[in-house]
């Protein structure tokens, strides 16, 4: 007897005339094979997947909740709590250190969900820029240069259209806060009553940064201080000269 | 330029200072771009010349401290292939995982410029490659933790005395739980080759973060 693929063919002897039999005879050949489940390989030596399990410490690490961050016992600024590595610099110069800062800017009560403030402080975390104006309108008498700012340009060797900012910190806008500032600012900007500017608010530093054109500036920084009821000293900062006029 | 094999000069422990200090200031950054803890526990620092969000909290510091001293003597024999930092949801399912994956070459040739200034270049970009991956990743659930897991070259359990460095801070070999992730998203985010170390880093992210992962 022969076995196919799918045919089977079964031969007899002329003699044998017993085609009932043949019916059987086949059946059994085409009865499915005993089959049985290999147990699955686990080899005595480290397995794969001893191997793969990574390890790691077995303690938790802390729990820090925005209430906890804000009690009284922990303050970033406290010299207790200076970062214990240290091989990272603490540039107080060049970064500004504003956790304090922020946990002034962030209230937070206690009784509020700890999961809304989260979401708050990320919503409020996120830079953000002005909206430019339409349409450019550079009224010409706003081009005022005081004697002492002319000085500041001839000594820094600057031109009209450079480009400088004002920079309004927090302590500018009290008792308005800086939100307030930044949305009026907007304002300004979107109705082109301030000309050449635009603005960055610098979240994380809890400042706004107020872009313009040299020729502007001094126009831009009284307008500032006088339509936004800011107090103490703003500063006019260029790029890589750094503070260069106060007013 | 001379020729050093790992014995000499204790390459190795060259090696795992470097990563380990780099480590510790990707893992405060991590958390502070994945939002793991308040962003007011966070301060601004400089490292490798560029500005870095490092953790004032006596207690984070002290166990990411912990951590990195256990996974340094793993480094420093070279027996460490991945450091992983992941980030679980409440469930304690992985949502995102930062991988390190390291590997040493067996032989290296040295100088006071590889070991300086090429190789914190190399970790500086890592550095800001890491700072702006919020970016290419989706918001995380809220009420996330966080855990290191070290991927050793040879059997876990073998390497387990090796890390127990610290009396009170013991090490276990992970749950599948927390090490398994289905059909993660694989997102690139810097290579580096240097003299001394090779280091990939990547982020397998949970597709869909809001669902829970059942394996």
């Amino acid at each position: 007897m022969v076995i196919g693929c799918m045919d089977v063919c079964l031969h007899y002897k002329s003699h044998q005339d017993k085609s009932n039999d043949f019916v059987s005879i086949s059946e059994k050949a085409l009865e499915v094979f005993p089959r049985r489940v290999l147990p699955v390989f686990t080899p005595w030596f480290p397995s794969g997947t001893d191997r793969s399990c990574p390890i790691k410490p077995k303690k938790d690490p802390p729990v820090i909740s925005l209430n906890q961050q804000e009690s009284s016992e922990f303050l970033p600024r406290q010299p207790e709590f200076v970062f214990s590595s240290s091989r990272c610099t603490d540039d107080q110069e060049k970064f500004v250190d504003t956790s304090k800062r922020r946990l002034i800017s962030i209230p937070a009560p206690a009784d509020e969900q700890p999961k809304a403030d989260f979401e708050n402080v990320a919503k409020r975390c996120k830079r953000s820029w002005s909206v430019y104006p339409p349409k450019k309108k550079t009224p010409q008498r706003t081009q005022y240069i005081s004697r002492q700012f002319q000085k500041t340009v001839q000594r820094y060797g600057l031109d009209l259209h450079q480009r400088a900012k004002w920079i309004i910190s927090e302590l500018n806008c009290a008792p308005q806060s800086i939100e307030e500032v930044w949305s009026k600012l907007n304002q300004a900007i979107k109705q082109s009553r301030l000309p050449t500017c635009n603005a960055n608010y610098q979240r994380n530093l809890i400042q706004i940064w107020v872009y313009s054109d040299i020729s502007y500036c001094e126009y831009i920084g009284n307008f500032l201080r006088e339509n936004f009821q800011l107090s103490g000293e703003l500063t006019l900062a260029v790029h890589k000269l750094g503070d260069i006029f106060k007013l | 330029m001379a020729t050093l094999t790992r014995q000499d000069l204790n390459f190795g422990q060259v090696v795992a200072d470097i990563l380990c200090e780099f480590l510790e200031v990707a893992i405060h950054l991590i958390l502070y771009v994945r939002e793991v803890y308040p962003s007011g526990i966070f301060q601004k620092r400089k490292k490798y010349n560029v500005p870095v969000q490092m953790s004032c909290h006596p207690e984070l510091n002290q166990y990411i401290q912990d951590t990195l001293q256990c996974v340094k003597p793993l480094i420093e024999k070279n027996e460490a292939g991945k450091v992983v930092v992941v980030i679980m949801d409440k469930e304690h399912h992985p949502v995102e995982r930062f991988v390190f994956e390291i590997s040493q070459p067996p032989l290296l040739s040295i100088s006071s410029e590889t070991l300086l200034s090429h190789v914190e270049q190399l970790l500086r970009a890592v550095i800001l490659k890491i700072s702006v991956c919020d970016a290419v990743l989706d918001n995380n659930p809220p009420g996330c933790t966080f855990t290191v897991l070290v991927y050793t070259r040879e059997s876990a359990t073998r390497n387990m005395e090796k890390v127990q460095v610290i009396k009170d801070f013991p090490w276990i070999v992970a749950d599948e739980q927390e090490v398994l992730m289905q059909e993660p998203r694989l997102i690139p985010l810097k290579t580096m080759t240097s003299d001394i170390v090779k280091m990939q880093l990547y982020v397998e992210e949970r597709a869909h973060k809001g669902q829970q992962n059942v394996p």
